[in-house]
């Protein structure tokens, strides 16, 4: 017999479990759920920027379709008020109030039988608007004499952020030269391919809301708030999810008035956005326009940095996240792996009559990673060294951590150094570079940039509580129950949708009791049948509802192996837990196979040691003290080849090292750096939401609104380093929205690289479309 | 993004077809429905009666004679992509896949391209290129009409609301060259701007064809080009020099200012294209 | 001739997966709809409607084709394959397989219209695939989770085993 050894799950290559239900059209989408009775809504959007609402007139209307508008509904609202002093706030309307704040925002709603009679009913609504001025850019609402678009605030500012550091003044006096720039990124989104979806019903005097969120406790208080009714009362389902990226963690009013019209109509109600409202009134993210300083001294280390940070948040503040967040991860991130200490940032969240803006993949760091690796890259070309030296030079070391950095951020490890080593040896980096200044000098327009970065994740109260939002994101929580057939069930307060974590939380804890995957079923997005807790974003899942579910495997392990103790009569100390069962250290024949062993605890109390009680369920939250986050830190490098005669931008190689700490399943790490990357690369080359100055949205197809294909994203190579985290169980760090955080830098890079034998130029502005970068190239011969 | 009501009427014959859309002021034929069908599904389009081609057999098939090659109204792009094209015609199945994606492909027609006429669209201008016909069927009976008298505008043809496509023909011609180009955001996507060269010997005489769209409201040829290739004259192909029989506008893709230089260049890249194919 | 008014339907019958449905049908409904909502096919699904995502891509009469952009009623008669019948049993095909053993799908909804597109181009192409034929076959398709790497990847990996 062999001897029986504890099994290591974590680190496996395995395929995911989650995989055959969507290989063969089983997805459990929203939309593709059904109820006896089932009606169908639409919404009648507001076509101004900024109006009255003069009247509605619903009379065209059928009888048989029922119609819902604003004065229906007008004391609902999703309400989101920061904590920080002075924020101005103002409700988001279920359906608008008397005026109209952005073009797309639901004005009235129909509820029909069938989808394509309620698009008939709702064009047969008629709506006076008496339009206002519209603002529509950061200069003209913070601007003197702006329209306000909430008349009761004092300005078009949420509220004003500010920090300087102690020694900013100091560390300024300390830098001889400076660069700086106008550093813009365009507003754009996650866009899924699976829109937004809602079913509401009414079952049993509950309220059941089917919606695809990540989020789907906080959507349960978000619709409890907004009725005013006890969550007991409100049951969220969020089954699977076709593709999240943050535009799904947040509260939207369709989803309370799907839950409104439900009750009201003792009907279910189903809503499902169509493309054209996805673009109209999903909430948008990314705009960001940086004017940024960067202080060094003659070597080239960075003294301090300087920043005025500008967020077009749209026309409302966000449910969970407020209309801050933005602005203070830019703050707080901007300083990025590097080690100097001299800060003074300023930030405003802006208001403008544009559709309101949440989170995407990254939040900010893309924006704040630009803006830095920019400035680096011109510091690197004002002292005339190479880029990769320049940020070695500057970065957080190894014996520096827990590093404070400039902004407050506490980065707990990393391998910044070692990653530029890797990268340099991995990619033959110097041979590299001389090869395309050679081709440059032939004439060819190719170029390499860079970035390097840190990615905060996992971070729970002591970052949430200084971010002023109302609900401190500050744990997940997984309930972990084994049945008496030995199987376990993991419930987890955290979503699904992609990331794998089916897979992967089932992999992390079931190593703790020796449970095969193909014996573990992880439950998530039912606040029926999980504990509460936030849900999916920031990069969290698999480190707090990961350390939860270890840490409650552990409780269950330590039971059975009272139990098992008890019935082997061996000390615990002796047992050993694998895919068998539990067994005696050296001796396999002393084994009992974990069904045995469940099912006596179920099914045989008269076999328990004395004070065992027969439950095999715990439940435990985890947050990853000291709850600051746990940083993963990636290296990317890119090459391009532009066009000079049109151009058109070519990524001919993309190379990453990224270290997140110990990884559960690489092949799933490699998913989530390919997807974020891809989504970079829309941000640095494709992806753009066009407004006109009247605040009309220009793109609202995917005509116009460009994802990249597979023709424009390249393969793209990884390599791992794994620097333990000393704040999580299992030394793991979150590492979901990494790939997107640098493609912009590094493609901003390599196309100013690639124009760099023309003539000097300074990109700062992204996308870069063929028509941006031939302007660029123009400048460049201007420049020579 | 549901259509809103319409009826449907598939008939037999060509005959059945155009007695219904002269009846019915508003019927619309449909073809392949690749683009009329995305226009349902937004509502920009609100026909009585979609007239669907699909059921007439005379609108099918490639039929290559001596003198030209007649296109099926209905013939697919997939199917023009995968046709057996003689030397000198690359211009064609190369113009052809860049038009969308291959399920669009299947579908989409070359009669409902050229009738839909977008003027970013690769068939209107290939056919433009290469001097290709239209037949029309009405029920005041037949006629045929070339690519230049045909497209008159965005969108616009000179196809009457009762007429549809029923065949185009592309003339046959001695020691043909062609070469095609396009810039679009990405693969697939309408063009910022393409262009289409062709010369070729025609009763001892040497003719020649430079085409650009997505530059104007309808496919331009560019006479100045044309009399170069002819001559084998040296001539600049500029911005300015397009500037002269284009107007484009700007969108969210592109300013009218980068679409004329980007033009000049699709056209100097076609005209190379057509002068360094390889002999076979 | 087939004559149908707008507010009234018509039997048409398609040949799903190679069982034959009929079904009332209203001039304006889409293909797509009746797959999902008449006939209880889920999973091909909806990302656009305007025929550029490539999500509810099907194969009608062997040939992929958006079935946003296609009416029911002018298929009638069609042979139509979606991604429930690819395998033809419960077990999952090579490429479906290849898919799971590359981690070519995250979020899953896209998955379908892709499984679609490469079993097109597996079957209408002689040998081993380049990644640029692959890249150009699926470039109609969008995927917003993967970057498309594991994609071509799973797709190559059935290519060259079919291939020998």
């Amino acid at each position: 017999m062999t001897t029986f050894h504890e099994p290591r799950f974590v680190g496996a290559r395995v395929a995911r479990v989650e995989d055959p239900r969507f290989l063969t059209g089983q997805g459990r989408y929203v939309s593709n759920q059904v109820v006896a009775g089932m009606r169908h809504a639409r919404f009648v959007r507001s076509p101004f920027a900024h109006a009255r609402i003069v009247s509605v007139d619903t009379s065209a209307v059928p009888s048989g379709v029922a119609v819902f508008t604003g004065e229906d509904w007008a004391s609902y609202a999703i309400e989101c008020t920061s904590r920080y002093e002075g924020f101005q706030s103002a409700a988001m309307p279920v359906l608008a109030v008397g005026k109209v704040r952005y073009v797309g925002e639901p004005v009235a709603m129909v509820v029909a039988d069938d989808p394509y009679e309620a698009e008939d009913a709702a064009e047969l609504i008629l709506i006076d608007y008496d339009p206002l001025e519209p603002v529509t850019s950061i200069e003209q609402a913070l601007s003197e004499g702006a329209p306000l678009i909430h008349e009761h605030w004092t300005s078009n500012l949420y509220v004003p952020r500010a920090y300087t550091s102690p020694d900013y003044d100091e560390k300024v006096r300390e830098a001889t030269r400076t660069v700086s720039g106008r550093f813009v990124n365009s507003r754009h989104s996650g866009v899924p391919m699976e829109g937004r979806a809602v079913l509401a019903e009414v079952v049993d005097g509950e309220i059941v809301v089917r919606t695809a969120t990540q989020i789907p406790h906080l959507i349960r208080t978000a619709i409890a708030n907004a009725l005013g009714i006890s969550e007991n009362s409100v049951r969220v389902i969020s089954p699977d999810v076709g593709g999240g990226f943050g535009v799904k963690a947040q509260a939207y009013p369709e989803e309370v008035a799907c839950a409104l019209a439900a009750r009201s109509l003792g009907a279910p109600v189903k809503w499902i956005e169509d493309r054209r409202e996805h673009f109209l009134a999903s909430h948008h993210s990314r705009q960001h326009v940086h004017d940024a300083t960067l202080h060094f001294d003659d070597e080239g280390r960075i003294r301090a940095l300087t920043a005025a940070v500008y967020v077009d948040m749209g026309a409302y503040s966000v449910f969970p996240w407020t209309s801050t967040m933005d602005t203070g991860m830019a703050m707080g991130i901007l300083p990025g792996p590097y080690r100097f200490t001299g800060y003074k940032v300023n930030g405003f969240p802006t208001c403008t009559n544009k559709t309101p803006y949440g989170a995407y993949r990254g939040v900010s760091r893309p924006a704040a990673c630009f803006t830095i690796e920019r400035l680096v890259d011109w510091m690197a070309r004002d002292r005339g060294i190479d880029r990769l030296e320049a940020r070695r030079r500057n970065l957080v070391r190894k014996d520096d951590y827990p590093w404070t950095n400039a902004g407050g951020l506490v980065y707990d490890g990393g391998s910044l150094e070692e990653s530029i080593d890797v990268m340099r040896e991995w990619i033959g980096y110097d041979d590299l570079v001389q090869r395309l200044a050679e081709e440059r000098r032939r004439g060819r327009l190719v170029g390499l940039g860079m970035a390097i970065f840190t990615e905060q994740s996992a971070h729970t109260t002591e970052e949430f509580k200084k971010r002023g939002v109302p609900i401190v994101f500050g744990y997940e929580t997984a309930t972990l129950r084994l049945d008496s057939t030995g199987n376990l069930t993991i419930a987890t307060s955290i979503h699904n949708h992609g990331q794998g974590l089916e897979t992967t939380l089932a992999q992390f804890a079931g190593e703790v009791l020796g449970i095969p995957l193909e014996r573990i079923k992880v439950v998530f997005g039912d606040t029926n049948q999980v504990a509460y807790g936030a849900g999916t974003f920031a990069s969290r899942s698999a480190v707090l509802a990961g350390g939860a579910a270890r840490l409650a495997a552990t409780d269950l392990r330590e039971k059975l192996a009272r139990v098992a103790a008890h019935l082997l009569e061996v000390s615990e100390a002796d047992l050993v837990f694998h895919e068998e069962g539990v067994s005696v250290v050296g001796s396999p024949e002393s084994t009992i196979s974990m069904a045995e062993l469940c099912r006596i605890i179920y099914q045989r109390p008269d076999l328990l040691p004395e004070g065992v009680t027969p439950t095999l369920e715990a439940t435990r939250t985890y947050d990853a003290p000291p709850g600051t986050g746990t940083y993963t830190n990636a290296f990317h490098v890119g090459t391009v080849e532009v066009d000079e005669h049109t151009g058109v931008v070519n990524i001919t190689g993309y190379w990453v090292v990224e270290d997140c700490g110990v990884m559960i399943n690489p092949l799933v790490v490699e998913g989530q750096i390919h997807g974020g990357v891809a989504q970079g690369i829309g941000s640095a080359l494709f992806e753009e939401m066009v407004y006109d100055e009247d605040g009309q949205l220009l793109t609202t197809t995917f005509m116009d609104y460009l994802l990249p294909t597979a023709l424009d994203v390249p393969h793209i190579a990884t390599r791992h380093l794994e620097t333990p985290s000393p704040n999580t169980i299992g030394g793991i760090k979150g590492m979901g929205e990494g790939g997107a955080i640098a493609p912009a830098a590094v493609i901003a890079g390599a196309v100013e690289d690639a124009l760099s034998e023309i003539g000097p130029v300074w990109i700062s502005e992204v996308p870069l479309t063929p028509e941006r970068v031939l302007r660029y190239i123009r400048q460049a011969k201007e420049n020579r | 993004m549901k259509p809103p009501l319409f009826a449907y009427y598939r008939p037999n014959s060509v005959a059945e077809a155009v007695a219904r859309l002269a009846r019915e002021e508003g019927a619309v034929p449909l073809a392949g429905g690749q683009s009329l069908i995305p226009m349902l599904n937004m509502r920009l389009a609100r026909p009585t009666t979609v007239v669907d081609l699909g059921g007439i057999a005379d609108l099918q098939g490639i039929d290559v004679s001596p003198d030209s090659i007649r296109l099926g109204a209905r013939v697919t792009h997939a199917a023009l992509e995968k046709h057996g094209w003689p030397h000198g015609y690359e211009a064609i199945p190369e113009g052809v896949r860049q038009i969308g994606y291959g399920a669009i492909r299947n579908r989409g027609t070359v009669g409902g391209s050229l009738a839909h006429a977008d003027p970013a669209a690769e068939l209107p201008a290939l056919m433009l290129a290469f001097g290709a016909s239209i037949q029309l069927a009405s029920p005041r009976g037949e006629r045929s009409m070339v690519a230049d008298d045909f497209f008159l505008g965005y969108y616009e043809t000179a196809r009457a609301s009762d007429e549809i496509i029923t065949s185009v023909r592309i003339p046959v011609r001695d020691d043909l060259r062609s070469g095609f180009s396009e810039l679009s955001r990405r693969r697939g996507d309408f063009a910022i701007a393409l262009a289409v060269a062709v010369r070729w010997k025609e009763a001892g005489r040497t003719e020649a064809r430079a085409v650009v769209g997505g530059l104007d409201v309808r496919p331009r040829r560019i006479p100045e080009v044309e009399e170069a290739l002819v001559t084998g004259s040296e001539l600049a192909i500029t911005a300015d020099l397009l500037a002269r029989h284009v107007h484009p506008a700007n969108d969210v893709h592109a300013s009218a200012e980068y679409r004329l230089e980007v033009g000049a260049e699709m056209l100097r890249r076609a005209v190379w294209s057509m002068e360094n194919r390889e002999d076979s | 001739m087939k004559e149908v008014a707008a507010e009234s339907r018509t039997e048409i019958t398609l040949t799903v997966n190679g069982v034959a449905h009929t079904v009332q049908v209203s001039p304006r409904r889409l293909l797509a709809d009746v797959l999902r909502d008449d006939i209880g096919l889920k999973g091909t699904n909806l990302g656009c409607e305007h025929g550029y995502c490539g999500a509810c891509t099907v194969l009608v009469d062997g040939e992929t084709v958006r079935s946003c952009l296609t009416l029911a009623v002018a298929v009638d008669g069609a042979d139509i394959t979606t991604v429930e019948g690819l395998s033809g049993s419960d077990e999952l095909n090579d490429l479906q397989r290849a898919f799971q053993e590359a981690h070519a799908l995250q979020c899953g909804f896209c998955t379908p219209g892709f499984l679609i597109t490469a079993t097109e181009l597996l079957d209408s192409t002689e040998g081993p695939l380049t990644e640029q034929q692959i890249r150009e076959a699926i470039a109609g398709n969008i995927c917003r989770c993967t970057g498309y790497v594991h994609i071509v990847e799973a797709i190559r990996r059935v290519s060259e085993a079919r291939a020998g």
